[in-house]
């Protein structure tokens, strides 16, 4: 396989020029299979997508996510077509449960789905598409990295509206589903590199009642009168119930690890109660810190994310790569700024190309090992088409 | 970065999950995910109840708990061998990768550990290809959450070893009141087939049929002896097995080879035989392939007796798994032949039938007897108190001039009107002093489950729904169901005077008895309130007549 025909931009998705993309690669993948990556706009284009896959008799997986980047921007029409040259072991998991007691047996059976395809290498990465309105994602993945351990390398990301509408955004070639997981295991793979490059400020705070993604206390105080304290006095901003989703998402929260390193948790709603809600669940007694966008690194993260890329598979210059930008992050950097890390990503790294899309929540670790986490506002990268990664 | 800060945090954040737990299992798991979480490191191991340190240079120490590692995972209570420069000593961080050759399997090499140990009685190792970033002393900081975390797996094994003496008390007692169910429903449903029977070889045939489908035991069948030269026994019925089958079997009532199988011997000597494994016992011998083939591991084989005393046949009946009848069951499924002895000799003589309904509600009354004291040997304090209720209760209804019929089957109900109590740990039965609301919440389930354990059993009365009622007050203020009047049976109405005043004249756990005036002013006071008006007013009568309770 040529290094840099595995990942297809379309800008128009059009009936004919699927049919044409899908007809050429099977030209040279008899086996394969498709992963399409979708913006929230051409939603209605799965039926159609389906379709043309069950004609052509390409096994067929995707996600539909707030928009896609391509070419060093954000776009909210056509499709990333990404080829597998054979279609890997994929489900579908509709209407995860929420209720703790409900969690284990339903991780158990994912397991046992998952564990007879492992096969021997152990260069294999668990893909997870989540849809974002999941709100245990965390608890979720703990649960799976006790089944399946370093069994697998962990990437991911999330799905869905960016105005988080719930709405059906995981499909294979016959269904279309919400509140599910869409698993695929890749191999051999080696893997994704996540970087955010927040700096954490000195001061920390204990989230000291929590229920899943709401915070409900800090400093066994109503959440949000914390909130506002700790944004006055660390960059002198008023934040009010007004003013707080125009403000929240440029503060959001980081939770410290004794590591040193940051999870970032983006509050999106506000209660009546004082009590926020955040993209991400939010363990009891978590140290928490006020992260804020200009101690964004973009250079430093970039640089990061390429030398981490470089450690997981060699140099990226002239392969393709896969990309998840989180939506929290474009809103907290602006478009302009987003597109420049963008730019930066496709100069630094030397890609042939880069396919992505914007994500609500991000998968995986920092090192190529360990314990798998959920993050927001963090870039995801991974080589895509490689047979090696 | 406030360094301190963040540790306390981190430390309160751990002993909170560790304090959260209750069983080792998941308290250890915790342990390990707060751990890799906070630290970076893969993979996590525990190891409890290390041996002594002999100066040996490996130690033989059990896999109690793993994170992260799909291999080690696999061997979770298993016993490793292992290097003791690894497991013991002090908290350490180490690169290390020859110490730590023996964890490292396909696809995964360790060259880092963090040492943890938990008081003297285990350790935690995490583990890493590298060690991971951190700015903190991790050797340090969790040494408090390890003393923690010794002194919270003492407690949780505390807690499941409590626990599992209350769940294994109260499943022996399950067990013992299933056996019994299932052959009291074999029974009342036996009855029904004798009281409609018209035909001897139907009445068989269905009695096989009910033992099998509803007592759901393996096989049923039904051998006549035949006075022939080679006093052969011959099938006459069966269900859960080929007739075609059975018929080839070679079974003979004679005293030789095919004669020692527990129908032929019951036959013989007129006594019930029981073979607790077919496959294995010597008696069985000649038939042990067939058993193995249809799963008839236990045998019950029980006489059939004409009016002179003699054994004209047998009932067999076959469970698939060995050792399957217990004493109350044999006793209960003895009175099932006993009845089709008589069913099938009354067919033969029609003129019987009368005397056969009295044993037949014999039968029913010698269970509902053997249920009652199935609860009563299990809860001390409360015995006798359903028999008392029983008599006090018979004696309200014939003070109200209730029919006999409708008395008897009352006192029946009082006999067994708390048999749910099986349902509920002794130990909450026979606590002194006042109870939680959960365990309260507990005693009060014992009406439901009396309503299931007896609702399929047919009897001539509505015993399981007196049983269900019988804490239903005249309000609506009682349970399970909230009833009120006239929705509440005059038969259950009786029962709950009775019970009311037999509990608070008898001795309790929690206090003394209060005597018979306290027992009265009580259901006085609340006369047409909680009680049913009429039904204290007859109480109050039976006692001036003269009622005593033993």
């Amino acid at each position: 396989m040529t290094s840099t025909n595995t990942a297809r931009y379309l800008p128009s998705l059009e009936e004919n020029f699927l049919d044409e993309q899908l007809v050429a690669w099977q030209a040279e993948q008899p086996k394969m299979g498709v992963l399409v990556l979708l913006p929230e706009a051409e939603r209605d284009a799965v039926p159609r997508i389906q379709q043309v896959c069950a004609r052509r008799q390409v096994p067929v997986v995707g996600a539909v996510f707030p928009a896609l980047t391509e070419g060093g921007v954000f776009r909210t029409q056509g499709a990333w077509l990404l080829r597998f040259d054979e279609m890997p072991y994929a489900a579908l998991y509709p209407d995860l449960p929420r209720e703790p007691e409900k969690i284990p047996a339903a991780l158990d059976a994912i397991a046992a789905d998952i564990k007879p395809h492992l096969g021997g290498s152990h260069d294999t990465t668990l893909f997870l598409l989540f849809d974002a309105m999941v709100p245990n994602i965390a608890t979720l993945l703990d649960e799976l990295y006790l089944r399946i351990a370093n069994r697998v390398h962990y990437m991911g990301a999330n799905a869905g509206s960016e105005s988080f509408k719930p709405m059906p955004c995981l499909f294979d070639g016959a269904s279309i589903i919400q509140n599910g997981v869409l698993a695929l295991l890749l191999q051999p793979h080696r893997g994704a590199v996540l970087e955010h490059g927040y700096a954490a400020p000195t001061q920390t705070l204990t989230a000291t009642s929590t229920e899943g993604n709401r915070i409900l206390q800090i400093d066994w105080r109503p959440a949000f009168e914390v909130y506002q304290e700790m944004a006055r006095a660390q960059y002198g901003v008023e934040i009010d119930r007004q003013n707080f989703y125009q403000y929240a998402v440029h503060f959001p929260f980081g939770i410290l690890r004794a590591n040193g390193m940051t999870l970032v948790r983006i509050p999106v709603a506000l209660e009546q109660d004082g009590s926020l809600f955040c993209v991400g669940e939010v363990p009891p007694n978590a140290l928490l810190t006020l992260l804020k966008a200009p101690a964004v690194d973009s250079a430093h993260t970039i640089d990061r994310l390429t030398e981490g890329l470089q450690e997981l598979g060699g140099s990226p210059a002239g392969q393709e790569l896969l990309l998840f930008y989180c939506a929290g992050r474009r809103l907290h950097l602006g478009i302009e700024a987003a597109q420049n890390e963008l730019r930066l990503l496709a100069q630094r790294s030397q890609a042939a190309q880069i396919a992505g899309a914007l994500s609500l929540g991000e998968i995986g670790g920092s090192t190529q090992w360990g314990y798998p986490l959920f993050h927001n506002a963090t870039l995801v990268a991974s080589y895509w088409g490689r047979s090696d990664t | 970065m406030n360094h301190e800060q963040q540790i306390l945090t981190i430390l309160y954040q751990m002993d909170m999950a560790i304090g959260g737990e209750v069983s080792v299992k998941p308290l250890l798991t915790r342990t390990l995910q707060q751990l890799l979480y906070h630290t970076s490191f893969p993979a996590g191991l525990v190891f409890l109840d290390l041996p002594p340190d002999t100066g040996a240079p490996t130690v033989d120490a059990r896999l109690e708990a793993v994170v992260g590692d799909f291999e080690l995972g696999e061997n979770i209570g298993h016993t490793l061998t292992l290097p003791a420069a690894l497991l013991r000593g002090g908290h350490e961080l180490r690169e290390d990768p020859a110490l730590l050759a023996a964890l490292s399997a396909k696809g995964n090499t360790y060259a880092a550990f963090l040492r943890l140990p938990i008081d003297s009685n285990g350790v935690i190792l995490l583990l890493s290809p590298k060690i991971p970033h951190s700015e903190l002393p991790l050797t340090r900081i969790f040494q408090p959450v390890m003393a923690n975390l010794g002194k919270a797996i003492l407690l949780c094994r505390h807690h499941e070893a409590y626990t599992a003496g209350l769940v294994s008390e109260r499943d022996v007692a399950w067990e013992k009141l299933r056996k019994v169910n299932r052959a009291l429903k074999t029974l009342s449903s036996g009855n029904e087939v004798l009281v409609r029977a018209t035909e001897e070889s139907a009445l068989l045939q269905e009695m096989c049929r009910v033992v099998v489908e509803v007592g759901g035991y393996h096989v049923a069948w039904v051998g006549y002896a035949q006075h022939d030269a080679q006093q052969s026994v011959l099938p006459m019925a069966q269900h859960g097995i080929d007739g075609e089958q059975l018929g080839k079997l070679r079974f003979s009532w004679a005293d030789d080879e095919f004669g020692r199988g527990p129908t032929e011997a019951a036959i013989r000597s007129g006594e019930q035989q029981f073979i607790a494994d077919a496959y294995t016992d010597p008696r069985f011998a000649p038939w042990h392939a067939v058993a193995i083939e249809s799963r008839c591991a236990s045998i019950l084989a029980l006489p059939l007796m004409d009016s002179e005393g003699q054994a004209f046949g047998a009932i067999t009946i076959d469970a698939a798994e060995a050792n399957a009848f217990d004493e109350e069951e044999i006793r209960l499924l003895r009175e099932l032949a006993n009845d089709l002895s008589y069913g099938i000799v009354n067919l033969r003589n029609r003129t019987e039938r009368r005397r056969s309904t009295a044993q037949l509600h014999k039968g029913l009354e010698d269970a509902l007897q053997a249920i009652a004291a199935t609860v009563e040997m299990r809860d001390p304090y409360t015995a006798g108190h359903q028999r008392r209720v029983a008599r006090l209760a018979e004696a309200i209804a014939t003070e109200l001039g209730l029919p006999q019929e409708r008395i008897h089957g009352i006192r029946l109900a009082g006999t067994v009107h708390d048999v749910g109590k099986i349902g509920v740990p002794a130990e909450i039965l026979s606590k002194p002093g006042l109870l939680s609301v959960i365990e309260f919440n507990l005693i009060k389930q014992h009406p439901s489950i009396g309503y299931e354990i007896l609702k399929e059993v047919e009897f001539p009365w509505p015993i399981a729904q007196m049983v269900r009622s019988h804490h239903e007050r005249q309000n609506g203020s009682g349970y399970p169901d909230g009833l009120q009047g006239e929705e509440i049976l005059l038969d259950t109405r009786i029962i709950a005077v009775a019970d009311v005043v037999e509990a608070m004249f008898s001795y309790r756990p929690y206090r003394p008895g209060l005597g018979m005036q306290a027992a009265l002013n009580e259901i006085v006071s609340h006369r047409g309130v909680l009680y049913d008006a009429q039904v204290v007013d007859a109480c109050l009568r039976v006692v001036e007549q003269g009622f005593k309770f033993d």
